[in-house]
């Protein structure tokens, strides 16, 4: 659906490349996340697969067509919402961004209606739709833009930071709509974000990159198997007293509960467990998977 | 309020022309009336050019490129300029444009100029050639902002500029501003000249009535410049953060 080939941004005559070679494909249905440091060329990379800026060199194809050439017949396929900017028309009630959409795009009136009833209930818009579009909480605008942006039907969808400034409510509404966007309709989607939960919650794929390159590319589970070699061990203990077990080492204990660290290549879990049970009587544990945010902190970190 | 303001800018524009020429008699030979035809002109196809264009002025393009307007246009299914064209009509300019053609009709009354289908036509030209022109000069000017980001005023010394020199009869001005305004930007090829049709004047050596034959390729060349001009820009465009 998507393949993008030594694609090169250089803006000006800057001597950094925001973008510099940067090769990957996505398939049809994929749902693709692009994580990166501010300013490591998320947004211009997307910006060159929806036409909006010219690649210096490389190529990108979208769905077949080459977006800086083809724009407007690719836009006619793909939706863009960026968290931060707006795609409605804010002094006028919802519903019109719709069918001005609606207009723009071509949809028939029929086609419209249906997906558009859909998605309004999905994101549950109905009592909004009369609303003008300034009054809308960033929460409920952010629901709105999705819905627009999807309503004429993408089979490419770009996000760009969707869930920046949400609640956790909001965050989570959004994730769910997305998920099933990609489930139902099959809609690839490419989702650059700052959010790990998005990331884990939703996108099958994780891309990161830095300084204009990819610089990891697999899946959520790839990414924590490679690089988190780092686990917590958490042990309630029967009675209030501290552990001490080789191998691992502990971080942070709150009265019963206590929370340990250990290597992958030191030990292995069911090793270290032994080993507490051995010298421990013990309530309860649990085995916390490693923190991807971590892992994405040390991976731009150049640690790994 | 604001359409009312610019209608009377216009007039007052007018009426101060015929009391300067009224103290000297004429303009380079050019009676008050016949200077405010010119004036009239200039106005209509100001008016109406910035109708259309004001969204590509260039504080107004500026603000539209910072506030990532542009890139959302460019994620439409839609020609860009249209869509920055439509995104903002400021209808005080009709105001403009409507006094500039009163002015022109109170003009042709006044300087006695035949009302013959021809001279209609030839007046009608004039206005839509000027505000092509008028345009065009707003859409170089949002090509060049793209550039910049930074938007010129040099470009309202164009637009207002070249319709306030238009305003006065062209033997006034050096042979260098008269090419300037024949060849480059084609304002007189879209006033002045009609004006010798329409008032029944003869131009200075060099700028024969014939030139009129010129006019609608000279706004559409210009307008194929702008077109350019415009696109060079959007290629050029660099957006901003995300």
């Amino acid at each position: 659906m998507i393949a993008v080939d030594g694609l090169t941004k250089r803006y000006g005559k800057a001597d950094d490349l925001a973008v510099d070679h940067v090769s990957f494909t996505i398939e049809a249905g994929d749902f693709v996340g692009y994580a990166g440091p501010n300013g490591a060329g998320k947004s211009t990379t997307i910006k060159m697969m929806t036409g909006i800026l010219e690649p210096t060199s490389g190529t990108v194809i979208v769905d077949g067509l080459v977006p800086s050439k083809q724009r407007r017949e690719l836009n006619q396929r793909t939706g863009v919402v960026f968290g931060q900017r707006t795609q409605l028309w804010w002094d006028l009630p919802l519903a019109d961004s719709f069918e001005l959409t609606r207009r723009m795009y071509g949809q028939d009136a029929d086609e419209h209606v249906r997906h558009r009833d859909r998605m309004v209930a999905l994101l549950a818009l109905g009592p909004l739709l009369t609303a003008p579009v300034r009054t809308l909480s960033l929460g409920q605008r952010m629901r709105a833009e999705l819905a627009v942006a999807v309503t004429p039907r993408p089979r490419v969808l770009f996000l760009d930071e969707p869930t920046i400034g949400l609640d956790v409510d909001a965050k989570a509404e959004v994730r769910r709509f997305l998920a099933e966007l990609n489930e139902t309709d099959g809609t690839t989607i490419l989702l650059t974000t700052h959010d790990v939960d998005d990331l884990v919650a939703l996108c099958r794929r994780l891309m990161i990159i830095d300084h204009g390159r990819v610089i990891s590319d697999g899946t959520v589970d790839d990414l924590r198997s490679r690089y988190g070699t780092t686990r917590q061990l958490v042990v309630d203990l029967v009675d209030p007293g501290t552990i001490d077990v080789e191998g691992a080492r502990v971080v942070r204990q709150e009265g019963r509960k206590v929370w340990m660290q250990f290597s992958r290549d030191e030990i292995t879990a069911p090793h270290l467990i032994s080993r507490v049970m051995a010298a421990h009587d013990i309530i309860d544990l649990s085995l916390e998977p490693p923190d991807l945010e971590d892992i994405i902190r040390r991976i731009y970190r150049g640690e790994t | 309020m604001r359409t009312l303001g610019a209608a009377s800018i216009v007039v007052a524009e007018a009426i101060a022309i015929v009391i300067l020429v009224g103290r000297f008699d004429d303009i380079g030979g050019w009676s008050a009336a016949q200077v405010a035809w010119l004036v009239g002109v200039a106005n209509a196809g100001l008016g109406f050019g910035m109708l259309v264009g004001d969204a590509l002025e260039p504080p107004a393009f500026s603000n539209l490129i910072r506030e990532g307007r542009i890139d959302a246009a460019l994620t439409r299914p839609l020609s860009p300029l249209a869509w920055v064209v439509t995104s903002d009509i400021q209808v005080r300019e009709l105001g403009r444009g409507f006094a500039g053609l009163g002015v022109v009709a109170w003009a042709s009354v006044v300087a006695g100029a035949d009302v013959t289908v021809l001279n209609l036509v030839i007046t009608g030209l004039a206005v839509v050639a000027t505000q092509v022109i008028v345009f065009s000069i707003l859409v170089i000017g949002a090509g060049i902002t793209m550039f910049t980001i930074e938007g010129t005023e040099l470009v309202n010394a164009f637009t207002y500029g070249g319709a306030t020199m238009s305003s006065y009869p062209l033997q006034i001005y050096s042979s260098a501003m008269r090419a300037v305004f024949l060849y480059v930007i084609p304002l007189a090829l879209a006033i002045y000249v009609p004006a010798l049709w329409v008032l029944d004047e003869q131009g200075p050596p060099g700028v024969p009535r014939e030139l009129l034959a010129a006019t609608p390729v000279a706004a559409l060349a210009f307008a194929g410049f702008a077109a350019l001009c415009w696109r060079a820009g959007l290629r050029h465009y660099e957006s901003t953060g995300s």
